[in-house]
């Protein structure tokens, strides 16, 4: 079944975009994190405030000035610019790392326009400016659950997705033993290779990526369920020699590599 | 899909996010089925409450019969709880499933489980021996700490005036850093026992204790991430409690409103106190398919991490 929503776009030249988006629990993670970041902000700008007004009304006090009235303004000062602090928060950083603030990016998703484009200024104030209903009367969070495009009143105001992040295609190196190598040969020569799909190819590749954070039993079991599986797939009847589950993935994925190239 | 993508037969792990956002699709789409699960898993939770009491009202002045009640009650009490596990583990199996493509039929699923109703007790219970003995264990160590840094610093635990103000201090802190320490024991505990009876619900030759071990031995690593996980969902349900919260204020308030004295409430107050009994039991008949629906995409998340699930060659010539 499919857990993501998708968006499809098609841009005027024609061509299809696809974004995956990002969902409740990744965007309600994102708002944890932000919310920490800026209430710990918050704190400190004030404390900072606290000591400065305090000197300022001792400064008062010391020439002194009557100010009865000032407490007020006071008042009203910090209440807008804790609110100043909480849109500016989120506008800054929507604007200039491209749609993420710091939760957003540790949750891996990104705010962008309906076509896929970066987010504006614009974008980014309407959206926090509606902020104030949608997170705290949890109206957004109804609207994104049930919404087609998951779209709170911010994103409907603004325009805007929040997508996840394609993980680029670049992988993560792995190691490979030295005797993949040799081995590899011999399998160029014996084996048929071309029986092996792009997609077995990468099932193996993912297999070799992810070895590393498997639990060693299971390791073992996986890498001679798809060794047997793959000698199958070749038709090949003996192995060249003695040899691990684990090295002779390695040595398919090699010469499956020198034979074909690396499609990615 | 991008290209260079693994296929979608092997399966790729999730973010914490994506993992509550699988859950409460999961949810979502078999809404009927869950829900159905969860009433049937309350009510066999309320059934001996309610039942005993009623017995016991209709039989208090015999004093023999009150006696065999009470043994009945605990019987009961056991078997009811023993329901109401095997209902929400039912709810994780049927998720898994769907998780991996192969979807069971809720007949299917009930049978297996229903089978090892009394393991699922055993393994509860086993858990709450844990639990109880580390929380016992912590609780000691950390009273020791603290009494061995208090005479150290030479005033009484009995709280008089410490010496000085450093000594206040740092008792103060002590005391601060060991309750930090004990919560996230806790947290730590409760993340790494999350999933400890997905295993029994899902896979074949697991008992009441090979269950928690699986638990525990799936879980390694991935505690704070379990930990962020449980934590997002429990934000996710808390509009739904606001919202029932809100609705008792709105009953509460004017009920309360022209009386004086604590004792002229007391009529009034039963009625509340039921009501909200009622509403929390609803609150927490809604939410408990999600956290079962969560456990078994964790449960399914480690499995593809530590265990590789579901990587295998394409499925062409063999089954």
């Amino acid at each position: 079944m499919r857990f993501f929503n998708r968006v499809t776009y098609f841009t005027p030249e024609s061509v299809e975009l696809e974004f995956t988006l990002a969902g409740i629990g990744s965007r309600a993670f994102a708002l944890l994190i932000d919310y920490h970041i800026l209430f710990l902000g918050w704190a400190l700008f004030i404390t900072i405030w606290s000591v400065v007004i305090g000197q300022l009304l001792e400064y008062l006090d010391r020439i002194g000035l009557n100010y009865s009235g000032l407490d007020n303004w006071l008042a009203a000062i910090i209440i807008l610019l804790s609110f100043a602090v909480f849109i500016g928060y989120f506008v800054f950083f929507e604007v200039f790392w491209q749609g993420q603030t710091p939760g957003k990016r540790l949750a891996k998703i990104r705010v962008v326009r309906e076509d896929g484009r970066p987010v504006k200024l614009t974008q980014a104030v309407l959206r926090s400016l509606l902020r104030t209903i949608d997170d705290f009367l949890f109206v957004g969070f109804f609207f994104i659950i049930f919404g087609r495009k998951e779209k709170r009143l911010g994103d409907m105001v603004a325009g805007t997705i929040v997508i996840q992040e394609e993980r680029p295609a670049i992988r993560q190196p792995f190691q490979l033993s030295e005797q993949a190598q040799t081995i590899a040969k011999k399998l160029l020569q014996s084996a048929n290779l071309s029986l092996l799909l792009p997609d077995d190819f990468a099932v193996i590749r993912e297999y070799l990526q992810r070895r590393s954070i498997m639990d060693k039993k299971a390791k073992s079991q996986i890498s001679l369920k798809l060794a047997r599986q793959v000698k199958e797939v070749m038709e090949l009847e003996n192995l060249p020699s003695e040899m691990t589950p684990d090295l002779f993935l390695e040595a398919t994925y090699l010469a499956y590599q020198q034979q074909f190239g690396d499609q990615e | 899909m991008a290209s260079g993508q693994v296929p979608q037969d092997a399966i790729q792990p999730l973010t914490v996010g994506n993992v509550v956002t699988a859950g409460i699709r999961l949810y979502r789409s078999h809404l009927g089925q869950y829900l159905g699960i969860a009433v049937r898993a309350t009510l066999w939770f309320l059934l001996p409450i309610l039942g005993f009491s009623l017995a016991f009202y209709l039989a208090r002045e015999q004093a023999v019969v009150i006696a065999l009640l009470i043994l009945a009650a605990i019987l009961a009490y056991f078997f009811c709880t023993a329901k109401f596990l095997t209902n929400s583990a039912l709810i994780s199996r049927l998720a898994f499933g769907e998780l991996i493509n192969q979807p069971e039929s809720l007949s299917q699923a009930r049978a297996p489980i229903d089978h090892r109703l009394w393991r699922f007790l055993g393994a509860a219970f086993l858990l709450f021996l844990i639990s109880f003995g580390i929380s016992i264990a912590v609780a000691i160590a950390s009273q020791t700490i603290l009494f061995t840094i208090t005479f150290a610093l030479g005033s009484s635990p009995s709280g008089s005036s410490p010496d000085n103000l450093i000594t206040g201090i740092v008792i103060g802190l002590t005391v601060f850093i060991l309750q930090l320490i004990s919560l996230s024991i806790q947290f730590w505990l409760n993340a790494r026992f999350f999933i400890y009876d997905t295993p029994l619900a899902v896979e074949n030759d697991v008992g009441a204790a090979g269950t928690i071990s699986r638990s525990w031995e799936l879980t390694k690593g991935s505690a704070w991430r379990i930990f962020l996980i449980s934590f997002v969902t429990f934000l996710v349900t808390v509009p739904l409690f606001i919202l029932i919260l809100l609705v008792l204020i709105s009953f509460a308030v004017p009920l309360f409103r022209g009386y004086v004295s604590p004792l002229d409430v007391l009529p009034v107050l039963f009625p509340l106190i039921l009501g909200t009994i009622i509403l929390f039991l609803l609150g927490f008949m809604l939410v408990m398919p999600l956290w079962q629906a969560i456990k078994a995409v964790v449960y399914y998340d480690l499995r593809s991490r530590r265990e590789g699930l579901g990587l295998q060659l394409r499925d062409r010539t063999f089954e």
